[in-house]
């Protein structure tokens, strides 16, 4: 994979994405705070204010965190392509970090509003076709018994952070050889 | 030992009802989000680095 291309899916899009996705959130719930009748009455309460407070430096930190992320991206795609020799490669790349965060500022706000006005149906459905999954694995379909807690704490506590830590120390430990491998390779051909 | 259980269940369901009051997000999205979405993508991520850096070493085997 090129220098370019990894720059730009794996520090640009895939993280750009997640964060957006966050701020959208974030945002929604901002704006639907917002514009509670309370606040123009000043009649809030101090729990009321205090959650709207919350979820602005939610917004805030998550604002800058997004924006310096995208130029960042933006600066070293730029500075990347400048050697590309491919000149389709280079313009798209380079107007797509332009065109593609404007795009996403002047869709934000819509998007945001509407993300907290419905609720999430796939996320809700996919949820709970989990749970029917583990009720199923725990030997009773569609009941809240033993087996469920069990199924539930072994996949989810259990194996997963097991397969998690597990291909984090086996990637680490290849990448080690690998730089040894590499710099012994080095010092022969010097 | 069910109590056990029990207990250690519902005190990961109070730190995920804890995270979905802090995040504003709901109950249901929370753990959709961290144990649906997050912990399998981590999995799949790591193993597909893991398996990357496994064929890396085999063609720098074959150079050595």
């Amino acid at each position: 994979m090129s220098k370019l291309k990894k720059q730009f899916w794996f520090y640009g899009v895939i993280p750009i994405l997640i964060l957006y996705f966050f701020a959208l959130h974030f945002w929604g719930q901002n704006l639907t705070l917002g514009f509670n009748d309370c606040l123009p009455n000043r009649s809030c309460s101090d729990f009321f204010m205090k959650e709207l407070q919350r979820s602005q430096n939610f917004v805030y930190i998550i604002s800058i965190l997004i924006f310096s992320w995208t130029i960042w991206n933006s600066y070293k795609v730029f500075q990347i392509s400048k050697t590309n020799q491919n000149k389709k490669i280079k313009i798209i790349s380079r107007v797509s970090v332009i065109i593609c965060p404007i795009i996403a500022i002047l869709l934000f706000p819509f998007i945001a509003l509407e993300l907290a006005r419905t609720p999430s149906y796939l996320m809700n459905f996919y949820y709970d076709l989990w749970v029917y999954i583990l009720q199923s694995l725990g030997g009773a379909p569609g009941k809240f018994g033993m087996g469920y807690y069990i199924a539930n704490i072994v996949l989810f506590v259990i194996i997963q952070p097991i397969l998690i830590l597990s291909f984090f120390i086996l990637w680490i430990k290849q990448r080690k050889q690998n730089a040894l491998i590499q710099s012994e390779l080095n010092l022969e051909d010097q | 030992m069910s109590d056990l259980i029990k207990t250690f269940f519902f005190e990961c369901v109070e730190i995920m009802r804890f995270l979905s009051a802090y995040t504003f997000f709901t109950y249901k999205e929370i753990n959709t989000i961290v144990f649906l979405l997050i912990e399998p993508f981590l999995v799949i991520l790591f193993f597909l680095l893991w398996r990357f850096e496994k064929n890396k070493n085999k063609k720098l085997r074959k150079l050595t």
